[in-house]
This record gives structure tokens, C-alpha cells and sequence, in this order.
């Protein structure tokens, strides 16, 4: 039995690694592009799009539960009884 | 940023003639990979659904399944974002009086070199294969003095159109240099010679 609140840690810790990742790749645009309409929409669309994943999602887990446990190896129905 | 209208070391009287980057079909690859990954947690999706709805329905399956597709959704997102930005930061800038070749390797690799236009001695254009000769796209290699190519404008739309207009700014500007030098220092004092010499 498992705790859902680890798989919510777990994902935080991906979403840590990813605003990492997010950021940096955002400074070598913001850095090295040409200053070309391209470069302002390709840098807002990403933001955008991230953001609005991000708040999506944490709209939904504040609806959750994280209380709860998971039980990930349930035992398996054979399908027929003795 | 950079801006194209001052660029780095910028020469006097220099005048931006082309800002060139990859054909915008070479992109196509990566938007079908992105769809791929994308399409990995909609697949497993329609299977809870079709299959194991029950599942779905719990109050664990749901947070999990959400969990799962975000992290996969914002990594593919941020997958394609890099690559597509590998593809924006490469470009080669043709002036008046030089040749700019900026290659973006990986995130954190770049490569900016310059060519002087006067220095240019061959411009060699390629287009290989059916999409790139329908959409009329290919490499243009210039070569200075030497054996090694040194600059290749990859993939660009155009590619003769750009060769053509390549050598005739490099010997513009080797005329230029030569008139500026001349009224640096004047003729040389053999210069009947060696018109001469360079005759026979």
C-alpha cells in the first residue's frame, strides 16, 4: 500500500526538473535568437502552453485526495473457483 | 537578442542581404515524432476506457492517469521546444562584406565563424531528391582559398538563386578592396610587368 501523496512528490520532482529545463532552454532563446516575430511567438507560445498545462493540472489536484493509499500488486483473480 | 541591423563586429558601410535558415519542411520529422510521444498517453487512455474503465473511475486510477499524462505531456513539450529550437538558432547571414555561419549544437554547444566576402573563391549550389528539388531547396557550399569547404548553407530555400547572388557580392567586394588598396598605396612601381608576366 502506497500512498498517493508519493506519486504526487514524485511528479513535483518532474515538474522541478522540467521548470529547470524550461527555463534554461527559455534563456539560450531569449539569448542567441535573432529579434524576429518568430522568436517572440515561439518563446510566448511554449510559455503559454506550459503554464496552462501546469494550471490545469494543479486546478485537478487540488480537487484530489492525496490521503489515499494506492495498492499497485493486487493479487490477481484466476477467474474460477475451487 | 541579436539584431539584424547591428550585428557583432559590424563593418563600416555593411548592409544585411540575407538571413537564411533550414527550409521550414525539415521540421516535418520532428512535429511526427512529437506526435508520436503524444500520442502514447492517448493510446494508453482509450485502453483504461475500453478496457478497464472500473479503474478510471477510482478514486486512485484518475490522480494517477492525470499524474502520468502531464509529466509525459510537459517532456515531449519541452522535447520538441529544444529541437525546434535547434533548428531556429542555426542560421548563416550574408552581407555586403561577410559571412556569417551560426551553428547551435545541442543546447549549450555554438559555433559563430566568418568568412569575408572578398576571400570567397568557389559557390557551389545542390539540390538532391524529390521533395528538395520540388520545393526547390538545397545546400550551397562556399569554398575560400584552401582544400576544405568552408561555409555550408544547409537545407535553404532558393540555393542557386543564393549562390549566384553570393558570387557576385564576392567580387564586388574583391573589386572594392582592390580600388581601396590601390588608393592606399597607389599602383606598383612593376605593375607593367608583372601585367606582363601574368599574360604569358
Amino acid at each position: 500500500m502506497i500512498p498517493l501523496v508519493y506519486f504526487l512528490i514524485a511528479w513535483l520532482v518532474l515538474v522541478g526538473l522540467f521548470g529547470i529545463g524550461a527555463l534554461l532552454t527559455l534563456g539560450m532563446n531569449l539569448r542567441y535568437s535573432v529579434a524576429t516575430a518568430g522568436a517572440y511567438i515561439s518563446t510566448g507560445l511554449f510559455v503559454v502552453v506550459s503554464a496552462s498545462a501546469l494550471i490545469a493540472c494543479g486546478l485537478y489536484i487540488a480537487t484530489v485526495d492525496w490521503t489515499q493509499t494506492v495498492e499497485l500488486f493486487a493479487p490477481i483473480s484466476i477467474g474460477f473457483a475451487p | 537578442m541579436m539584431d539584424l541591423h547591428h550585428l557583432p563586429n559590424q563593418l563600416p558601410n555593411e548592409e544585411l542581404v540575407y538571413f537564411l535558415r533550414r527550409h521550414p519542411i525539415t521540421l516535418t520529422s520532428l512535429f511526427f515524432t512529437f506526435a508520436i510521444v503524444l500520442a502514447t498517453p492517448i493510446a494508453l487512455a482509450w485502453y483504461i476506457f475500453s478496457f478497464e474503465p472500473t479503474w478510471w473511475q477510482s478514486t486512485t486510477g484518475q490522480p494517477l492517469a492525470v499524474l502520468l499524462a502531464s509529466a509525459i505531456f510537459l517532456f515531449a513539450w519541452l522535447f520538441l521546444y529544444q529541437q525546434y529550437l535547434d533548428y531556429y538558432l542555426d542560421s548563416w547571414i550574408v552581407t555586403t562584406k561577410r559571412i556569417l555561419n551560426i551553428e547551435q549544437t545541442g543546447l549549450f554547444s555554438r559555433t559563430v565563424s566568418e568568412l569575408r566576402l572578398y576571400r570567397v573563391q568557389d559557390v557551389t549550389a545542390t539540390v538532391n531528391g524529390l521533395l528538395p528539388t520540388m520545393l526547390n531547396y538545397g545546400n550551397v557550399e562556399i569554398q575560400s582559398a584552401g582544400a576544405k569547404v568552408r561555409i555550408v548553407f544547409e537545407e535553404i530555400p532558393r540555393p542557386n538563386d543564393i549562390a549566384k547572388r553570393v558570387l557576385e557580392l564576392s567580387e564586388r567586394e574583391r573589386r572594392e578592396q582592390l580600388d581601396t588598396a590601390v588608393e592606399e598605396f597607389g599602383m606598383p612601381d612593376d605593375a607593367d610587368t608583372i601585367e606582363d608576366n601574368r599574360k604569358k
